[in-house]
């Protein structure tokens, strides 16, 4: 789609050299981009395997008590089991070598009625955790790409 | 001689867009008495030359600020570019609620120190008032298939009409039309999330609306294609190219589309600094006007 506008754009300046610089800037750095996903292990590796996703995950449950926004969700819960629920999930999710064998997404925020807010808090959260335990932009990326789709099974239930 | 009055204005238009930047800044950064929006970093988008939450030249579907459903949100903006021969200096404020509606205001003067003499026009800035709503109409920037789609109302008057009018345009005001859908691909390339937002507007607006609305070539509504690609390089980081179609309707000077390629920082969720080289192409005969954008953004 990026192509098609640039190409467009191209065609119809042809003449333009200082936009042809411009263009060129932006696909290469789309390029190198692109370089690093294949050159990329694998998002568990990426992670920092099981002793990497469990620090970030631990860290993101303590960020959550200490937010006076969203802590309210995280009053009853058992926290060890809950850190070890969402590793499991994150360890799955990125193709690392475990099950997860908790409650699916719907069952386990029943009664709960997340707001898209809080949702949103807590994505900023897990980035923040992500971030303190130095995990890399682009493999934050990728988990919470695989993330983001569990949404509509977490809000409002 | 000239070189000198223009200078002094350029100055002066500076020192003007600095000091309201840093009131507007120094507003929402030290006001810490109320809890800032839940969405996500970033996904408040600069503001737009017009006003409207968006990139630098062209408004996305995003909403300003970081007001999620049941939230305020809202911005302040200084915005300026500086051409071989010409400085826009763009300023605003707006607001949006329940990350469904947003009003915006903002005042554009252009300064034309470089053709007005020559051309013996009798004002050497042009100046105009922007009033617009942007309305979510459904979709999601980052969550689930659909792209977020909005629609947009631009009002435009100019404050004098001298000008335009000898240039050729048929009326002081006019109104945009626009419809945006912006998508925020989290895996990206390469896991650097991917923003591909594109609208389509129907305008008369002779740059911008700064030149009058209608003129003596085209006195009808224009659709013209607006797109921007971005990449968040890091996650207060977007680094993108924006592309914006221009109507031609006066036959003094031709009107070309607008471009630019900008680097957008989001210290933190109350500030953000937009820089941005620009390629505006030929403004009523002076050719291959480019230069550098700036803005700064408080958000609250």
């Amino acid at each position: 789609m990026v192509s098609i506008l640039v190409l467009k754009v191209h065609i119809k300046h042809a003449m333009d050299i200082k936009l042809k610089l411009l263009l060129s800037t932006f696909l290469s750095i789309l390029l190198l981009s692109t370089t690093n996903c294949v050159l990329a292990d694998s998002l568990y590796t990426e992670l920092g395997e099981s002793e990497g996703i469990n620090g970030f995950v631990k860290k993101a449950v303590e960020l959550s008590h200490n937010d006076k926004r969203i802590a309210f969700l995280f009053e009853d819960t058992d926290d060890e089991e809950l850190i070890k629920q969402i590793s499991d999930q994150v360890c799955f999710l990125s193709n690392g070598p475990c099950e997860y064998e908790g409650l699916d997404m719907v069952e386990a925020h029943s009664g709960m009625e997340i707001t898209e807010a809080e949702f949103d808090i807590f994505v900023e959260i897990v980035i923040d955790a992500m971030e303190l335990e130095n995990i890399p932009h682009t493999a934050r990326n990728k988990l919470l790409a695989l993330l983001a789709p569990m949404r509509e099974d977490i809000i409002y239930q | 001689m000239r070189i000198l009055p223009t200078f002094m204005s350029l100055k002066v238009r500076l020192i003007k867009f600095i000091g309201i930047t840093f009131v507007f800044c120094s507003l929402t950064t030290t006001s810490h008495a109320y809890e800032i929006g839940s969405r996500i970093l970033v996904t408040s988008g600069a503001s737009q030359i017009e006003g409207s939450a968006g990139g630098g030249i062209v408004p996305w579907a995003v909403l300003s600020g970081y007001g999620q459903r049941g939230e305020w949100g809202g911005d302040l903006f200084g915005t300026f570019i500086k051409t071989d021969d010409f400085e826009v200096t763009s300023t605003g404020i707006s607001l949006a609620y329940n990350n469904r509606i947003e009003i915006s205001l903002a005042t554009q003067i252009l300064g034309i120190d470089a053709v007005a003499p020559a051309l013996g026009l009798p004002d050497n800035e042009l100046t105009q008032t922007i009033a617009s709503v942007k309305l979510k109409a459904f979709g999601d920037l980052i969550y689930g298939k659909l792209p977020q789609v909005s629609v947009g109302i631009q009002y435009k008057k100019n404050t004098d009409f001298d000008v335009p009018a000898i240039a050729g345009a048929k009326s002081d005001s006019g109104t945009d039309f626009y419809v945006s859908a912006t998508k925020l691909w989290l895996s990206g390339i390469g896991g650097y999330p991917l923003l591909i937002n594109t609208t389509l507007r129907s305008t008369k607006a002779n740059q911008l609306g700064l030149l009058g609305f209608g003129g003596d070539l085209d006195n009808h509504r224009n659709i013209v294609f607006e797109g921007s690609a971005g990449l968040l390089l890091r996650r207060n980081l977007l680094f993108g190219f924006e592309y914006r179609q221009k109507p031609n309707n006066l036959s003094f000077a031709k009107e070309d589309d607008w471009k630019d390629l900008f680097l957008a920082w989001f210290p933190n969720k109350h500030l953000s600094l937009t820089g941005a080289y620009v390629d505006l192409g030929d403004i009523a005969g002076k050719k291959d006007q480019d230069g550098f954008y700036l803005s700064l953004e408080g958000s609250y």
